[in-house]
Parts: structure tokens; C-alpha cells; sequence
């Protein structure tokens, strides 16, 4: 409530005579969450899961599980697998788990096999998922946006902290991934010579002549194909993000719901924008 | 972050690509070059004088030693720990063979 005259003390109680609290207290506590014990505990049972889940990552940067530094190959199998079985655990472990105990809880005072949505909009049960909803969604914003604060910070360690732009951070001994100098040999048979136009240091356009049987040096891997993996990650992030879905849906299961994210995480979001930039 | 920490490997692979020629040396051509060439009214021998091919094999025995003295075999950047020691010692073969 606003007051339009600066009141003494200006953070505190306000007494509205209009809605008296203490009239209306009984009411409050009646359609509080609080006052439904099965609900209470589910909170205490859904909030103890979640926080568990929240310590959790989508990548794997455990250097001492990695063994760093790693061919470009065997750290993308390490992280696929580590995704795979965190987005894993999250169903089963954490949202199949929430699913079957909420309604567990919940059967024996609501109808949770509603097949009516205007009946299922106007009941309690509406607002106690609601409730438990939001609780899952601020989880999943919480545990999406660390798993990328993680990865853009383990990148981070590998690299030299600018002391003058006053960055300080603990600088890995190993290096993160390992790469080879080796010979490209030509594969194609065919005496073919591409053109290139080079321009020289006085403005004048060159052309070079490249041949593509020529025996080449190069990495292996690429080094460009080393920080696509890494930008990737957030990709393979954000659809496992996506793909988390609202529990609404297997709760109430007569009511043939839409499948739905429980927090939509969309390629442009800033979160994503701003671990791109920094990568 | 990650393109500022590129360019100190990149520059280890173009130190490495100044000596890619030497992989594509045709040994018969210069061979050819060297001993056994038409004789024009420019070169009025066939085989080529002491100083030029003593210039050859020198130039080949100090890519040699050069490619040798590049990097180490196992050179750690912050980001890549690039593995040099197949292909130092493959083109420093390479050079070599040719001298």
C-alpha cells in the first residue's frame, strides 16, 4: 500500500481499517496452503527434493573426475553421458517422484481424476498445483541458470585472468582438451588447384594458387570445432531445460492437458546470450 | 574468451605450416633439377653447379634443425595441450630424406 502522506515509521505496520487483519484472520489461515497439513508436508517433501536436485549440473566439470586434459571426442562422450543421466534422474528421480507423491497426498481430498476443465479451474486443487508448479519452476530457473554460470565458469578456469581488469579466479593446472598436430593428406585424385584472392599489404589483390593435393598441416581436432563444442553445451542445455515438463499435465491426467515446459528456456534468453559472448 | 586463447596455438601451427613445402617436395623433379635439366640459353649445363646444389641440401639441413627447435614435443596452452612430437619429428624426417 502506498501513502500518500509520509508517515512515521515509513516501513512498518499499517493499520487499513477497511480490512482489518485481525477480522479476517480466520479467513487468511483458512485459504492459506499453510492451514492443509497434507499440503504442508508435501511442500516440506517437494522443496527437500528439489534443493537436492539444485546442487546438482547439467555438465560434468569435476576435474578430478575428467583427468584433464581430454580429446575432444572423449569429453564430448563424457558430457553426453553426464547430460543424458541428469536429465534422466531428473524425470524419474525428481519430477515422476514429486508426481506420484503429490498425488498420493492428494487423492483422498481432491478429485484428481477431473475430467471437467471448468470444474478443474474452480477447484482448490487448481491453485494447490499452482502453487507446487511455481515451486518447480523457480527450481528449474535456478538449477538452468548455475548448470551455465558452472560451464561458463569451468571454461573460465582454463584461461589467464586479466589481473589489470581486476578478473581473479583459480587458474587449472591442466589444460582442458587435448589437440594434435598432424599431416592432412589429400584425399581427392584429381590434379585440381584452387584460387585465392589475397590482398597484399600495398591494397593489390593477389590471386594464390591452393593445391588441394598438397600434403597439409593442420589440428586435429580443429580448434574452431573446440569452441563449437563448448557454445554447444548451452544448446544441449537449454533443450534438456525445455524439455523438464510441468507436472500439471500427470497430475490430472483425465484432463488431457498439453505438454508443457516447466520453465521455457529460449535460445535468445539472456542467460544463453550472455554465456555465448562470454565463451 | 576462448578466440583470445586460440590465437597462441595458431600461431604454433603457423610457425609448423612455414615448413608444410617440404611435405610436398617432388623429389623426382628436383633431382631432375639439379642433375639432369635441358639446357637452355640460360643453363648451358645440364647438372648444376656445386654452390647451387650445396645451397639445397643446406636449406634442407636447416629446416631440419629448425622444425626440430620449434616447440616442444607436448607445448601446454591454457585452453589446448597440443601434442607437436608426431609431426616434428615427421617432417624433420621429411627433410632429412630429401637432403
Amino acid at each position: 500500500m502506498r501513502v500518500n502522506k509520509y508517515t512515521y515509521p515509513y516501513f512498518g505496520v499499517v493499520a487499513n481499517q477497511q480490512y482489518a487483519y485481525m477480522k479476517y484472520k480466520n479467513r487468511i489461515y483458512n485459504a492459506h496452503w499453510c492451514s492443509d497439513m497434507c499440503v504442508a508436508g508435501l511442500t516440506s517433501i517437494f522443496s527437500k527434493k528439489s534443493l537436492e536436485f539444485v546442487a546438482k549440473r547439467y555438465m560434468n566439470t569435476n576435474r578430478d573426475e575428467l583427468r584433464l586434459p581430454l580429446l575432444l571426442e572423449d569429453m564430448k562422450k563424457e558430457q553426453s553421458a553426464h547430460l543424458d543421466s541428469m536429465s534422466k534422474n531428473m524425470t524419474i528421480q525428481w519430477r515422476d517422484q514429486l508426481v506420484s507423491d503429490i498425488r498420493n497426498n492428494l487423492k483422498e481430498q481432491h478429485n484428481i481424476f477431473e475430467s471437467d476443465v471448468q470444474s478443474y479451474n474452480e477447484s482448490r486443487l487448481k491453485g494447490i498445483i499452482q502453487r507446487f508448479e511455481l515451486i518447480l519452476n523457480n527450481f528449474m530457473r535456478e538449477f538452468s541458470d548455475l548448470s551455465i554460470k558452472d560451464w561458463v565458469a569451468f571454461i573460465k578456469s582454463f584461461t589467464v585472468p586479466k589481473t589489470e581488469k581486476g578478473e581473479l579466479w583459480d587458474l587449472s593446472k591442466e589444460a582442458l582438451l587435448s589437440v594434435k598436430l598432424e599431416i592432412l593428406k589429400p584425399t581427392k585424385t584429381d590434379d585440381k588447384k584452387k584460387r585465392k584472392t589475397k590482398k597484399t599489404e600495398d591494397g593489390a589483390e593477389e590471386v594464390e594458387e591452393e593445391d588441394e593435393n598438397a600434403k597439409r598441416i593442420r589440428y586435429k581436432p580443429n580448434l574452431k570445432e573446440c569452441e563449437d563444442f563448448m557454445i554447444d553445451q548451452l544448446e544441449q542445455m537449454r533443450k534438456v531445460t525445455n524439455e523438464f515438463q510441468c507436472l500439471e499435465k500427470d497430475l490430472v491426467t483425465f484432463l488431457n492437458l498439453p505438454d508443457k515446459s516447466s520453465f521455457e528456456l529460449s535460445a535468445d534468453f539472456i542467460w544463453i546470450q550472455n554465456a555465448k559472448a562470454e565463451i | 574468451m576462448f578466440k583470445e586463447n586460440v590465437i597462441a596455438p595458431t600461431e604454433l601451427l603457423d610457425q609448423y605450416k612455414k615448413f608444410e613445402y617440404i611435405l610436398n617436395v617432388d623429389k623426382k623433379r628436383l633431382l631432375k633439377d639439379l642433375f639432369n635439366r635441358p639446357i637452355t640459353e640460360e643453363n648451358t649445363e645440364e647438372k648444376a653447379s656445386f654452390e647451387e646444389i650445396a645451397a639445397q641440401l643446406n636449406k634442407f639441413h636447416e629446416a631440419e634443425y629448425e622444425i626440430l627447435n620449434i616447440s616442444n614435443d607436448v607445448v601446454d596452452f591454457p585452453i589446448f595441450c597440443v601434442k607437436a612430437q608426431d609431426l616434428k619429428h615427421r617432417l624433420a624426417k621429411e627433410a632429412n630424406g630429401i637432403k
